[in-house]
């Protein structure tokens, strides 16, 4: 018993070491400059119930759900083929399924942000970035942009919100020489949640 | 953080207090909001640029702070004309 609850403790702390998509600022601001010297527009794509799309590889069981307990076999553990949210596992499940499908139709990893995608077809080039469950696509073949977003929502449920307007909290106003990145909104829902809302603005951060 | 540079420093201070923070880092971190609403729509531009050439820019303050003794060193790098780091 004591054997392998270790176990269990063991394969818990792999998981901790769980890669997830979360896109650091100089690889967006990176991505962002590229768009906006190229002159390319940037898609937004959103993906539903991320984490019930991808299979789980290790064996995991839960308790049957209060509402639908099967009273004949009422000691009985479900065992989980899918991911669920709330496991442990389920955002590493999601990253690997998403980026093994992702390898598969030819974009290839970038070595330094493991939420950077590239894919290069002769002189095309096209960059998704992926944070949880938001994607940002671009590339500079707007046709083959759209081919290839049909081909990924062949695959997972997406929902296409067109031009980026709105990243990561991140206001994004797109024109045809500059691209313009405020969080107006999050310092507005920041005052509110201290409840300063009211208070007077100064014109620098700290006492000098 | 994401696109509010200008405020790191400030942030970065009070966030070294977090495990005590006393009445006056309170102060402090009420200066910053109060900042950060009469500056809610600075933020950063991307601009277009010729050539995306990489530059990074770097400077130190041997030993300036008269409080902790300590060097406060910093770095930018740039792509084309437009801040990445």
């Amino acid at each position: 018993m004591s054997q392998t609850k270790q176990d269990c403790q063991h394969h818990f702390s792999l998981c901790f070491l769980i890669i997830v998509f979360v896109t650091s600022p100089s690889t967006v601001g990176l991505v962002l400059t590229i768009v906006v010297s190229k002159g390319w527009q940037i898609q937004q794509l959103d993906v539903h119930n991320m984490f019930l799309n991808s299979s789980l590889r290790e064996v995991a069981y839960m308790a049957q759900p209060t509402d639908i307990i099967d009273s004949p076999l009422s000691t009985h553990v479900c065992r989980l083929h899918n991911s669920l949210y709330g496991l442990k596992q389920a955002s590493r499940a999601w990253y690997t399924y998403l980026s093994d499908f992702l390898l598969t139709i030819g974009f290839r990893a970038s070595k330094v942000d493991t939420s950077l995608f590239i894919l290069t077809i002769n002189h095309d080039v096209f960059y998704l970035l992926v944070y949880v469950d938001d994607i940002l696509f671009t590339g500079n073949n707007s046709a083959l942009i759209q081919r290839l977003i049909t081909l990924l929502s062949s695959k997972f449920k997406l929902r296409d919100l067109g031009n980026a307007h709105y990243f990561l909290g991140v206001e994004v106003t797109l024109t045809s020489m500059r691209l313009m990145l405020i969080q107006h909104k999050y310092v507005l829902d920041i005052l509110c949640c201290a409840g300063m809302s009211s208070y007077n603005p100064v014109d620098t951060p700290a006492s000098v | 953080m994401f696109t509010r540079p200008n405020i790191s420093y400030a942030v970065n201070k009070v966030c070294q207090f977090m495990h005590a923070p006393t009445k006056s880092h309170w102060v402090a971190i009420k200066l910053i909001l109060r900042y950060l609403k009469a500056t809610s729509f600075f933020g950063l531009y991307r601009t277009h640029a010729s050539s995306l050439s990489l530059h990074g820019v770097i400077n130190v303050d041997w030993v300036e702070s008269i409080d902790d003794r300590k060097s406060i060193g910093g770095y930018i790098v740039f792509l084309g004309t437009t801040l990445i780091l």
